[in-house]
């Protein structure tokens, strides 16, 4: 072998060993980007640069307050809905009120504005006894107005009856319902039938009423033994306002 | 590189950008970075090693960019990358002497340069030779350099290039009738 053949393998085994060198190239000066074009420059390329970040945070963030109402509701009516009874008192969301011996508390209906209770012997969806209308509190506590779509039920003439529709109010109202305003109506259809009773709060944030001619007792006891003090709902400005007085006695 | 060089604050490429349009540092960059990153690469064995040597090469041209001329710039530049691959190979050599082991110093993970298929015995060949050898052979047989370029590379005169060429030659000489 040559001299020239002794070189160009050498030459050969150099060319092949510099191939295996794969080399980072920088790509700002050796790779321009394809296209070539001109950089956007200042408050436009900021722009640019962090309006992906931008977006992708206010996604999260959106994501995140979703999740997070979401979470609170469930929290709120997961809260509103907890029944425990101790001893004669049952405790429903933070509403206390003495049970009539004997009887048992159930909530029976529950959306995410409302919450259904029912006090009674037996409890049943259409219960039989005293009912409840609560309002699930709002944020931090806010004030929710009920629906006023339950005073309806106050209606005491059977259906077709018309006229004899007589819905009364204590003398002294406004009156304290558990260191709250509220009211106490009461009412009949016609001077014979049956007497029904109903507490409100003025906020329209809770409820209290029984069927016609039944348990004037027992919603009486449990309205005099109500505590609010533990419930998270704040007391909200008036929704429902007197419009007449009666010196009449309810008469069960 | 070593801890010797002077520190370095900016990165090589943003430099260039700046010095382009005075120096036409950046076409040389450009042109021949890959190339000479090769070179030092066979010349070291080591493809970061090399990588290092040349980017510290273009800081130094950068600096010195205005008492260059630009005809004499990839000169300058081969001579700053073979300079430096000398300095690193010595440093190297010398732990090498120094290093315990019994089974002598194992390759670096990326010292896998003078590996081609096909050419490993020729290639360890040219990796044995004393530094100066290797250079000359690298210079001339890899960058094309002439012999004038490559003294010029290299620091010393035409006459030691072509004594260097003529013994590394016959250092591989042997090989012959392997390579045949």
């Amino acid at each position: 072998m040559t001299d020239e053949i002794l070189i160009a393998q050498v030459q050969r085994a150099f060319v092949a060993a510099a191939n295996q060198v794969h080399v980072n190239t920088p790509v700002g000066v050796v790779a321009p980007a394809a296209g070539g074009g001109r950089k956007p420059s200042g408050r436009w390329a900021s722009a640019q640069r962090w309006s992906l970040p931008a977006a992708a945070a206010a996604a999260v963030v959106m994501l995140l307050a979703t999740g997070v109402f979401f979470w609170h509701q469930n929290q709120k009516v997961a809260t509103a809905t907890q029944v425990s009874i101790s001893g004669n008192v049952a405790d429903v969301g933070g509403i206390r009120f003495p049970v009539p011996p004997g009887w048992d508390v159930a909530v029976t209906k529950s959306d995410a504005n409302a919450v259904h209770v029912c006090v009674a012997i037996t409890l049943t969806p259409e219960c039989d006894g005293v009912q409840m209308d609560i309002a699930v509190p709002g944020w931090f506590g806010n004030t929710v107005v009920l629906s006023t779509g339950t005073l309806p039920m106050f209606d005491q003439c059977p259906a077709g009856v018309t006229g004899g529709h007589i819905v009364m109010t204590d003398d002294h109202n406004p009156i304290e319902v558990a260191g709250r305003p509220g009211n106490h109506y009461w009412g009949y259809c016609g001077n014979s039938s049956a007497v029904s009773h109903l507490w409100q709060l003025d906020d329209l944030s809770l409820l209290i009423y029984s069927p016609p001619g039944r348990y004037a007792a027992q919603i009486s006891a449990i309205v005099a033994g109500l505590n609010l003090t533990q419930w998270a709902h704040h007391q909200g400005p008036q929704a429902a306002f007197f419009t007449s007085g009666s010196t009449a006695t309810p008469t069960s | 590189m070593s801890s010797a060089r002077p520190p370095q604050t900016r990165p090589t490429e943003m430099v260039l950008a700046e010095t382009e349009p005075a120096t036409g540092a950046a076409k040389l960059h450009r042109e021949h970075y890959v190339s000479l990153v090769r070179m030092a690469a066979l010349m070291t064995d080591s493809r970061s090693l090399a990588e290092e040597i040349v980017q510290d090469a273009f800081a130094e041209f950068i600096a010195r960019s205005s008492q260059v001329q630009p005809v004499a710039a990839l000169g300058y530049l081969r001579k700053s990358v073979a300079n430096r691959a000398r300095s690193a190979l010595r440093r190297r050599r010398t732990a090498r002497n120094y290093r315990p082991s019994p089974r002598g110093p194992a390759a670096a993970a990326d010292e896998t340069v003078l590996r081609a298929a096909g050419f490993d015995l020729i290639l360890r060949a040219v990796a044995d030779l004393p530094i100066r050898q290797r250079q000359v052979m690298v210079l001339r047989y890899y960058s094309g350099a002439s012999i004038s370029e490559t003294a010029a590379a290299l620091g010393i005169s035409t006459a030691a290039v072509t004594t260097s060429t003529h013994r590394a030659l016959r250092a591989l000489a042997p090989l012959k009738d392997d390579l045949r």
